[in-house]
């Protein structure tokens, strides 16, 4: 396996020197469906941020196919990999299908015309989407925001895919779909690193977890070696049962009285 | 159904071109026009005529009295050519700045270019530095970029802008600027009193050939670039992040569009005075006509802006006869109003803009 990406021993110091992300080292090989957990402010945001160059890292170095992330030309970069932020903001009333378009922007010039409108269209497809082209994006809910995001980074085509927190706002098919889409794409070669709340969402689709605790990798490993009562009592301070769905794949169920 | 989603309706669906066509239409018989009125009474036919000949095309129509003919190619042709390019520059500037910063409230008056120009204006008749009317439009114009940049530089802050920030440091330096404003109005003397606050109500009398060519220079050369960053601008709507990763060097891409729009605005307060409202209402009016793709945009926008100030200059000159009333005051008489109504409309259709 190649390392598409690689953090090692990376920290970020925010301006007031609190570490937000303190000495992580982490591999999203290609082929392969990372999934990051942890608690609110534990430092995932940010660590996503470190690796699509958005920060640069206090201590530590980023590498994307063995060159710093931030070294890569801007242009360059946005063909390798895609982020989808948390923020679905869009400033003007453009069209969803203008939106998708755009994640087309860094192939400008060296894709044929059929490539673009093939990507776009897959992406469309792939997000179900088509019957949302012609509306303007402000005026779509939440969770369809968050499809059109994703269409658009799909559209980018890179074989690298950092997506924070895709499935918050959607409902609970378009979260399973998001998730198969992801597992779908790492199969397909690509190296997908995916934020998201739900464990149990992350320990069936996932080839690992990464669960961040208090700035730090608290744990690292396949869902069913990671995912224990113990730990997540741990990282989240709540008391959970871990047991086998009818599929196979771990339950997390917290304990209520 | 407003006017303007009626219009939206009508036009909806035809290609930009159609608005090109239009706005290139409306413009041309708004030129024309503005040729003809004012205290000496000229025809279409005198006008279009002399026009003809004026660049080699000698035709029946030309006005057969030399000083006709003279009137219009010294007098009436320049003020209007200046009127079309002062408005494609300032709405242009306008569609760039609410463009860069993704925020439809943003125009260049309001990081201190007009204030800045003011200022640099009312320094020079104050100190008497000035020779002739090029010594004040330079003063103006090297005052409103510098506050501009002024203004970009104080509100970054680690490689990066906010845009509530750079509106509020807008404030605060324009507030600088009014008080040496202030101070110049009250250090001097009644006449150059006077050409302070003239020069502020803005004015396109006297505009001379050699000041059109280089406001002209200045607003091609902006469109250019403007043009050539258009497509960036549609990715920049989706945040600073997104569009970074998209590929978009977002802070390079913000200083150079800063310093284009600071020369394309000051270029047009320098030699017409402060004319507000442009580059906020036109921008708005194409968008509601053909979407936010930028490149759609800034050439509707060079256009509406040219048509907006040409209209405008007619009226100035003929709303009161004898009169040739401050085109600034008139753009934001009908800008004022203009303004609060899209705000009333975007805050019904969108919840507002904030």
């Amino acid at each position: 396996m190649t390392a598409a990406y690689r953090a090692e021993g990376v920290t970020y110091r925010a301006p007031s020197g609190a570490a937000l992300v303190d000495d992580v080292t982490l591999e999203a090989p290609a082929g392969h469906l990372l999934a990051l957990l942890g608690p609110n402010g534990a430092g995932k945001s940010t660590l996503l941020s470190l690796m699509s160059g958005d920060l640069r890292a206090s201590a530590g170095e980023v590498t994307l196919s063995g060159r710093g992330v931030r070294e890569w030309p801007a242009a360059e970069l946005a063909r390798r990999r895609a982020v989808l932020t948390q923020a679905n903001q869009m400033a003007f009333a453009f069209r969803v299908r203008d939106v998708v378009e755009m994640g087309r922007h860094p192939w400008r010039g060296l894709a044929t015309e059929e490539a673009d409108v093939h990507a776009v269209e897959t992406a469309i497809d792939e997000t179900d989407i088509r019957h949302l082209l012609e509306r303007a994006f402000p005026s779509l809910s939440g969770g369809e925001k968050a499809r059109v995001s994703l269409a658009r980074v799909l559209a980018q085509e890179t074989p690298v895919m950092l997506l924070d927190e895709p499935t918050a706002a959607l409902d609970l098919r378009h979260q399973e779909e998001v998730m198969r889409m992801a597992r779908e794409k790492a199969r397909r070669g690509g190296a997908v690193v995916i934020v998201v709340h739900d464990l149990t969402l992350a320990a069936a689709y996932a080839d690992s977890i990464a669960i961040m605790s208090r700035a730090r990798l608290a744990a690292h490993g396949a869902p069913r070696d990671v995912l224990t009562p113990a730990l997540v009592r741990d990282v989240y301070g709540i008391d959970v049962h871990i047991v086998d769905g009818p599929d196979g794949s771990p339950l997390v169920v917290p304990v209520r009285a | 159904m407003t006017a303007v989603a009626r219009l939206r309706g009508w036009i909806g669906g035809t290609p930009h071109w159609v608005t090109f066509v239009t706005l290139a239409a409306v413009l041309a018989v708004a030129a024309v026009t503005s040729a003809a009125v004012g205290q000496l009474g000229v025809g279409i036919t005198d006008v279009i005529g002399a026009l003809g000949r004026g660049i080699g095309v000698d035709n029946a129509w030309a006005p057969a009295d030399e000083i006709v003919y003279q009137a219009l190619w010294q007098i009436r042709f320049p003020r209007v050519a200046m009127s079309i390019l002062v408005g494609t520059a300032l709405a242009l500037g306008g569609a760039a700045m609410q463009a860069i910063f993704g925020n439809p409230l943003a125009e260049p008056g309001v990081v201190g270019v007009s204030s800045g120009a003011a200022l640099g204006a009312a320094a020079v008749i104050v100190t008497g530095a000035s020779v002739g009317v090029v010594g004040t439009a330079g003063a103006a114009f090297a005052g409103g970029v510098a506050t501009t940049v002024l203004v970009y530089a104080m509100a970054r802050s680690q490689g990066r802008t906010e845009v509530v920030t750079l509106l509020l440091t807008g404030i605060a330096v324009q507030a600088f600027a009014a008080a040496g404003l202030a101070f110049a109005v009250f250090s001097s003397d009644t006449s150059a009193r006077e050409q302070i606050i003239f020069w502020q109500l803005g004015s396109l009398n006297g505009a001379r050939w050699a000041e059109v060519a280089l406001v002209a220079g200045l607003t091609v050369a902006g469109l250019a670039c403007l043009l050539m960053w258009a497509r960036q601008y549609d990715l920049l709507a989706l945040g600073e992040r997104t569009a970074g990763h998209l590929g978009v060097r977002v802070e390079r891409l913000r200083a150079l569009s800063i310093i284009v729009i600071a020369v394309l605005t000051a270029g047009a307060v320098a030699f017409a005075g402060v004319i507000a409202f442009v580059g906020l209402i036109v921008p708005h009016l194409m968008r509601l006509l053909l979407g936010p793709s930028h490149r759609g945009l800034l050439v509707a926008s060079a256009l509406g802006g040219a048509v907006l100030l040409c209209l405008a200059d007619i009226a100035a000159r003929t709303l009161v006869t004898g009169a040739d009333l401050p085109i600034g005051m008139l753009t934001s008489l009908i800008g004022g109003p203009f303004f609060f109504y899209l705000l009333r409309r975007a805050r019904r259709s969108q919840g507002g803009w904030a």
